[in-house]
């Protein structure tokens, strides 16, 4: 694919509310790995909620049982489980979630996405007769900040403002086409900035820290 | 040798060419030590001892994670950090490249409706930089 053009840039913002489902199909990616619901539309976990999903093994030696939660972690943003050990994709998985509906977002022109790894030095003396000479380092903590760039929209209060006063947690997903995949992230509104010229539209700026994990999929 | 066209540059991460890419960069530095010290003469200059070397590049384009490979492996790898090999090609064809193992350090997307999909990426080198003509 070639470049894109901004036009078809789009975002998704989460529902607040969660809707629980249980008995969600699942499939286990070859690998034996991770582990990803079937239905596009319900794979936004809300996190708030202490009921993790919960996996089970709809088929094989140990029908209906459920997989201790201390042998996979959850990325709620994704919808991904991810196994610490490989299991069999042989069996099938259904999972338990409070699933988060994402719509697109509207009067939004704009956004960008920064996200960054701390760089953490460990260069040492050198343990042969040859200096040190190179700066060596290692990956520390990621993190990431999204902006979005918007147009106030007439007699509707913005959401992120309202998010903000409520200091509660969003789950976005950045798109740079409706197919070409998407960022996925849960995130707290920072800064929400009015501007209303005279002589343009009346806008609004969002910033906003990525919380916990951010991903990207291709899987729309 | 003459002059050579930015056009002629191309970037290799992972062992995959990274598509979609119309600039890069790269600064390689060494700390300068100051070992000045009282001297018998008049005259007082500087002198330097060389210290650790370090380099840091950056690529940008228009954004392609969706068809690039290489684009993509440079994005996993700011979402995953793992280091991986990235050349830094002033030209293609003479092959006289930059290269070395990097830890991808910061990844910007920028979508506005009225331009691109840009991307930009920052990363650093761990260990050394070497010049080669090899393709």
């Amino acid at each position: 694919m070639g470049a894109l053009a901004g036009r078809l840039g789009r975002v998704k913002l989460c529902a607040s509310t969660p809707v629980k489902s249980t008995g969600e199909a699942a499939t286990l990616a070859a690998g034996g790995l991770a582990l990803s619901i079937d239905t596009r539309a319900r794979r936004h976990w809300d996190r708030a909620l202490t009921s993790t999903p919960v996996v089970l093994s709809a088929s094989g030696t140990s029908t209906g049982v459920a997989i201790s939660s201390s042998n996979y972690a959850v990325d709620y943003a994704a919808g991904t489980v991810t196994f610490a050990t490989a299991r069999s994709t042989a069996q099938v998985y259904t999972l338990d979630v409070n699933y988060l509906t994402a719509s697109y977002l509207g009067v939004t022109h704009g956004w960008t996405l920064d996200a960054d790894v701390n760089m953490l030095e460990n260069t040492a003396f050198s343990t042969t007769t040859g200096a040190t000479r190179w700066r060596t380092f290692t990956p520390g903590l990621g993190g990431g900040t999204v902006s979005l760039n918007r147009f106030v929209q007439e007699s509707t209060a913005s959401p992120f403002y309202d998010l903000q006063n409520a200091e509660s947690d969003l789950v976005l997903e950045l798109l740079p086409s409706a197919t070409a995949g998407a960022y996925q992230c849960s995130g707290r509104v920072e800064r929400v900035g009015f501007d209303t010229p005279v002589d343009g539209m009346p806008e609004e700026t969002v910033d906003i820290r990525v919380d916990g994990p951010l991903s990207f999929t291709t899987n729309l | 040798m003459a002059a050579k066209s930015g056009k002629l540059g191309k970037i290799e991460y992972a062992g995959a060419k990274v598509l979609n890419i119309n600039q890069w960069t790269v600064d390689i530095d060494t700390n300068m030590l100051d070992v000045t010290a009282w001297s018998t003469g008049t005259d007082q200059w500087r002198s330097f001892a060389a210290g650790l070397s370090g380099a840091a590049a950056s690529v940008s384009g228009f954004w392609d994670a969706d068809g690039s490979t290489g684009q993509k492996n440079l994005q996993t790898n700011v979402l995953t950090p793992s280091t991986g090999t990235l050349i830094l090609y002033i030209n293609k064809a003479g092959g006289e490249n930059l290269r070395g193992t990097v830890l991808m350090e910061r990844m910007g997307v920028d979508v506005a409706l009225d331009g691109t999909a840009d991307v930009a990426f920052d990363c650093r080198f761990t260990g050394a930089v070497t010049y080669s003509t090899a393709t």
